[in-house]
This record gives structure tokens, sequence and C-alpha cells, in this order.
């Protein structure tokens, strides 16, 4: 049998404003987080285009300012949504990139690349992301990289997961699974600080990140890690926060300046930069100075921010955060003073009032902030990694029973309501069989739909896919159906439906086919993907030979300059070389292939090399 | 046959997707062939809480497909998880035990239970009714009769 999963597997925490990429270590028996080519342990989920080159990750972000409309952010919240989605139309108000309306409802960024329009899919973004995370880890491991866990929030629905998926295979990744952010952060904490744990105990894992809440509860007891009950909001995070705090300042800047700021997007960015900084500032500090020197038509914002108006503004979303918290525990059946441990994950949860909330709905419990909240999801993900692939003989010895987010079930008449097969909060895998029977006399086939959510009414639900059960026999209305709702491991679910006697049955695997790439494109974005690698080397090759030139051209002045070797030189010689400078000085400023550089350096050393022989 | 209007034909495209769904009328179907206490390997009479919880754990971190390695083995594994996930569910939960031991025929005294859920019925019966009494009319009107005798005192 052929081994599954060769090669290093890592394990990638997907965000909405930072990712994260971590291995299990065999030898040390923990995650190590591995740190990118600055020197810092999560990167940005952040992609840049340029008239020159793309740039992934700190560059892009550092550069945002200056090309906020080709800097793309967010991807996250774009991916496996349609863009007719109210929440992609609040967003695209506040973006500086342009987003459009694709092949069946599918959102697409427009960016400008070396000087051409490029439409590119969340998925393409989330990609590059990807990309750029397995190289800091190829780099730190010195192997390639081919397989990974990554990490989607909790409350993420089946097409959004779908797509994340497909984003790894774009970055040639085999995503050996897709796991929950909160569930990942329990494995760190559990490994980590209950190492020897003989009570049970119940873990409230509260995940507030940069684009998404979720909240988790959890089980550990002997190795085993239970998930109770999962709930979560897709859209509420720090960016969210961000965004009220820049709503605020264009106002107060439209009042005291009278002008509006909010259609330039390159104001925004930067106060939006000045505003993220503001917001951490005030997670020590009680107030803060915001400082942006001409901000518009050279007007200066020069404003101060308190702790108290921050929470102000965010209140409404903060008591938010709460509800979700009470509706998991509601779920789980599980009473508040029964939680052991609450931990906080995600950058958001830093925020003093977040944690007081949080503190008081639990009665002063002490909140668990021994993990490092940025990166305790990676970690977890890469010991997820380690579980899965059989190579590791030392994996921690640890299972994972997780859950379904969302209730599964299929739309009934009359009145197309949704009956749930498998209900939310479900531990999978599991399958389960329920009884049905046709709602009119003498039907010869019934429509199957599968839909994923939490609506009444089926049609407000997420619409999985549907199938067709023919060939029913003549009977009137009332003849029993029995469908099979069939979920493994890896979340994969699989329907079928068949009649009593067994004359006919039909079924069908949850692909989402429709709404996500087809086969053919993904091969197409990974060949691009591929070109993609190939021009940012040789953009790297070019830079560095124009840069290698500049050092020769400027060794080659300096001697020029050096009283010694000038008196040595002839008249001639000196000519040859002083044109040559002129002619290499030229080449530098203009637009030049990589290869000509390179001979142009070789034929400057073939002219001065010699000369300079005849000095010494 | 007038009924035979609903002929296969007409039963294709996307737009009468929406027609053809089951009826709603379902009842979920327990597979009853297996003993859910051999499955734990526990014996019926004496498995305390702890004892079902302490089994499954263990159990879990034997046969949870995630822990098989071996590809071959994955549908036997996942198979074998489901089953343990549904004893589990079921033996937990003290009201389904008790359902549970009861068709077994473990618990002879079946009237303490099943009078219990028959009570239960009946009382949620009433408080639906209550809740229904009337039209939304008619409840709207003997509202605004008390507001308006609240106004008049």
């Amino acid at each position: 049998m052929a081994k599954r999963y060769q090669g290093c597997a890592v394990g990638i925490d997907l965000g909405t404003t930072y990712s994260c990429v971590a291995v299990w270590q065999e030898e040390h028996q923990r995650a190590e987080i591995i740190h990118n080519d600055q020197g810092n342990r999560t990167t940005p989920s952040c992609v840049a285009f340029t008239d020159k080159q793309r740039l992934i990750g700190d560059a892009a972000k550092n550069q945002a300012a200056s090309n906020p409309t080709n800097t793309i952010f967010d991807a996250k919240r774009l991916i496996g949504r349609k863009y007719s989605d109210s929440i992609i139309k609040n967003d695209m108000m506040l973006w500086p990139f342009k987003v459009i309306p694709g092949v069946d409802d599918k959102p697409m960024i427009v960016v400008t690349y070396k000087g051409q329009e490029k439409r590119l899919c969340a998925e393409e973004i989330s990609s590059m992301v990807l990309t750029k995370m397995r190289d800091i880890a190829e780099a730190y491991l010195e192997s390639p990289v081919n397989n990974a866990v990554i990490t989607v929030p909790a409350y993420f629905s089946d097409s959004q997961r779908k797509a994340t998926k497909d984003a790894g295979a774009i970055a040639g990744l085999n995503v050996m699974r897709i796991i929950n952010e909160p569930t990942a952060a329990a494995f760190a904490y559990g490994l980590d600080k209950l190492a020897d744990c003989k009570e049970e105990r119940n873990i409230f894992i509260f995940d507030l990140g940069g684009g998404t809440f979720d909240v988790s509860l959890l089980t550990i007891k002997d190795k085993v890690f239970e998930v109770k009950a999962t709930a979560g909001n897709t859209h509420l995070g720090g960016e969210d926060f961000d965004n009220r705090m820049v709503n605020y300042f264009v106002e107060e800047f439209k009042r005291k300046n009278n002008v509006d700021i909010s259609g330039n997007s390159k104001a925004l960015r930067r106060l939006r930069s000045a505003c993220e900084r503001a917001k951490r500032t005030l997670s020590f500090a009680f107030d803060t100075v915001i400082e942006i020197d001409a901000l518009y038509q050279g007007i200066d914002l020069y404003s101060s921010l308190s702790r108290a108006k921050f929470e102000e503004l965010n209140m409404e979303l903060f008591r938010n955060c709460m509800e979700t918290v009470d509706k998991c525990l509601i779920d789980a059946k599980i009473d508040r003073s029964c939680i052991h441990d609450v931990v906080l994950v995600g950058g958001s949860s830093r925020i003093p009032k977040v944690q007081q909330l949080l503190q008081e709905f639990f009665r002063g419990k002490d909140l668990c902030k021994s993990i490092n909240p940025d990166e305790a999801v990676a970690y977890g993900a890469a010991v997820q990694a380690a579980l899965l692939t059989e190579d590791i003989k030392k994996a921690p010895e640890l299972v994972l029973l997780d859950v379904t987010p969302l209730s599964l079930g299929i739309g009934t008449t009359p009145g197309d309501l949704m009956d749930v097969v498998i209900p939310r909060n479900t531990t999978i895998p599991k399958k389960m069989t329920k009884r049905y029977t046709t709602p009119e006399d003498n039907m010869t086939s019934v429509c199957i739909n599968v839909y994923e959510g939490e609506r009444t009414r089926a049609k407000d639900n997420n619409l999985l896919g549907w199938f067709k059960l023919s060939g029913l026999p003549h009977a009137p209305r009332g003849h029993p159906l029995y469908v099979c709702f069939d979920i493994d491991a890896d979340g994969i679910l699989n329907v079928s439906a068949w009649e009593e006697t067994n004359c006919c049955r039909n079924e069908i695997t949850i692909t989402n086919d429709n709404e996500r790439l087809s086969a053919k494109e993904i091969q197409r974005l990974i060949e691009e993907a591929e070109n993609y690698k190939v021009e940012d080397a040789n953009f790297l090759e070019k830079a560095n030979a124009l840069s290698d030139l500049d050092r020769y051209v400027y060794k080659m002045e300096k001697a020029l300059k050096d009283k010694d070797i000038c008196s040595k030189l002839c008249p001639l010689d000196k000519e040859k070389i002083e044109s040559a400078i002129a002619k290499a000085r030229n080449l530098l400023v203009g637009d030049n292939q990589q290869r000509e550089i390179k001979e142009f350096e070789n034929f400057l050393k073939g002219i001065f090399e010699p000369i300079m022989a005849k000095t010494k | 046959m007038s009924s035979l209007k609903t002929l296969p034909n007409q039963w294709c495209g996307v737009p009468e997707r929406k027609r053809g769904v089951v009826s709603c009328r379902a009842t979920t179907v327990a597979n009853s062939n297996t003993n859910l206490y051999k499955v734990l390997s526990l014996s019926p009479k004496s498995a305390t809480m702890d004892d079902i919880k302490r089994a499954y754990r263990s159990m879990a971190l034997r046969y949870h497909p995630d822990v098989c390695h071996d590809p071959s083995k994955k549908d036997e594994s996942t198979r074998l998880f489901v089953q343990l996930n549904q004893a589990y569910e079921t033996l937990s939960n003290p009201t389904l035990r008790q359902e549970y031991d009861h068709q077994l025929g473990l618990i002879t005294a079946h009237d303490e239970s099943s009078r219990k859920r028959w009570k239960e019925q009946l009382a949620e019966l009433k408080t639906r009714s209550h809740r229904k009494q009337g039209s939304w009319g008619s409840r709207m009107r003997a509202q605004n009769i008390i507001i308006m005798m609240n106004n008049h005192n």
C-alpha cells in the first residue's frame, strides 16, 4: 500500500488578516511556529500587484498605503460567498480594491498587474498566501512541503470550506483536512497545559480573530478531545472594530474640516492603518493619539481616542459576542459554572472590554491567557497534521471528536420546511436514516434537496445539492421512503435515498460542484500560479543582476577616483573605462532584460580587469 | 388514470426541483440489531455513567478513523465508530437509556416512565391549545378592551 501522505506535513492558520504556519517536531514532542523571512511569526494575509512584480505578506502590507487599489486583503471574507451576498455588498464599500460579479455570481477581484487588468477569484488570492506560508515552511525545514492541515472558522459553511480546500489545491498542497480554528486552539491548550489531566475538564474556547468569531466547548479527558458545541459569526472581528473607528474619524474629519475623505482610497488606507495601531495601543493604554500628516488636501488629522470611546463605538459588537457565547452553552447543555477553563484565542481577545464582559459572563472566573492567542491555532493544526501522517511514529496519542457546526437536512412539502436529519453539534462521523413518505398519489419520482443551516424554511438555508429518486412504484400518497445521511471524519457528506422494497435507490456525495471551481479550472489556476512563481523568480534574479552591476560600476568609479591607481593609468584606458561606466549607468536606469544585464557585467569585467592588472 | 399526470418526463430540469420534495412526516429509523451495551463492552445492569464515558473514550482512542492509518481499514473503523457513537449517545442520556432498556426488556415496570411521558405530552397539548385560543383579531380586541378599561380607571 502506497503511503497516503509523504513528506513534511504542516499546519496552516489561514487568517483574515494574518496567517501562521507550524510544524510538529518529533524529537522535541511539540509543535514549532515557523518564522517568516522577516523574522515574524505571523504573516499578513495580503497580496499586492505592482507594475513590476507581485508581493505577498509583509512586503505587500508595507506598500499598501502607496498602492491601495492593487493591495488585496480580506480574501477570507470573500471566499465561498456569492457576489450578491449582503455581507459582501457592505464590505465592498470599505475595500479600496474593486470587486465585480463573475460567472455564477462569483465575486472577482480586479487588479492591475504589470500594466494589465487581471481578474482574480478569492481562492487565487488565498492560494497565494498559502504558497507564501509553504515557502516559509520549506525554507525552515529545508525539504519540500506537500501536505497541510488548514484551519477555518468553526462556523464556515460547506461552500466556504470547500473553497478553502480548492485554494490549497491551487497552491499545490495536498489538504489533509480542514479543521476548525477553536478546535485547533483547544489542541494547543490541552497538549501544552493539561499534559497530565486526570479529571474531566470542560474547556471553553473564545476565538475572536481579525475577521471571524468562534466559540467552542470541549470536554477533555484521557487524551480524548470531545467537542460538545460550537457557535460563531463568520463576519465579526478586529477588522469590524477598525471599520467603526474609521467611520468615526471620517465623520469627525468632515465635521472639523468640511471635507469628505470617504471616496479617497489612499487616505482611507492610511487612516485604517492608524486606527489599527490605535486599537492595539488601547489594549494596554487608556488613551491614544492619532496623527496623520496631510491626510487629505494637505489637512492633517490630529485627534485622540480614549479607551472608553473605543468601547462605546464597538459595544454593540461586543454584546453580539456574548450572545454567541450564551448560545453555545445552551447548545452544549452545560451550565456556565461547570466550565473549568476559559481560553482566549485570536488577537482581538486582548481587548480589555471583551475580557471584562467574558469574565462577568463566567461570574468572575479567571481567563486563561497562558497560550499565545496569535499562534495557538497553527500549533493545533500542526498537531492534527502529525496525527494524520503515518510516518510520524511519535505523534501525540490524541483523538479529536469534532462536530458538524450547522444542521443538515432535507426540504419537505408542504411549505418547503427544513427537516433536520443530522442536528448541529453532532459528533462526526455519523450515519443517520430517516423515514419519509410521498406527498402525492402515484408519484413516480421525488426530489431530495439537501440543505445546511438553522432556518425553518428550507430555501432560506444553504442548498448543498439535490438528486432525484425515480422509478417509484404506483402507490397512494404516504408511501414510505428512506433517506440516509452519512458524514465521514473529513466532513464529507453522502446522502442516499431508497424506496421501502428497495426497487429504486439513488445517492449523492455533496461536492458542491456548481459553486466550486471545476477540476479543469483548478488545473488552469495551478498553471497560472506556476507562472506567477516563475515571474517572481525572474524578477528577483533581475533585481539581483541589477544590483550586481551597480556594485561593479561603483567599484570601477572608486578605482578611477583613487589617485594611486589613476596615476598608473594611460589616458586611453581611462577613457575606455569612463565610457563603459556611462553605458552601464544608462542600462541601470532603463528597463532591460536580465540576460542583457548579466552580459553587460561580463563585458565590463572584460575591459576593467586587464587594465587593472596592468596597474598592479 | 388522471393521476398519471406526474410522469417522469415532467420531473426533469431544475425549475420543478421544489415540487417533488418528500412529505414532512418523518421518523428516525433506529438500527436496533446490535446491542448498544455490547458495543461498549458493558454490563447492562451495573454500568454507571462514569463507566459508559470511560468505555467510550478508550474505544474512541482505538476506533476513531483518524487513529487508523491503514487506508483499507478506514471504512471499517468509520463504521465501528459510528456504532460506538450511537451507543454513547443513547446510553449517556438517562431518558434515552431508560427507553432503550425498556426496549431490551431489561425494565419490566414500564408504567412509570411511559406514564410520565404521556403526562408530559398531555401538558404540552394543553399549553398549546391555551396559546392558540381564538384568532389574532379576537385576541387584539380583547387586549384593546383591557387597555380601554385601564384608561377609564
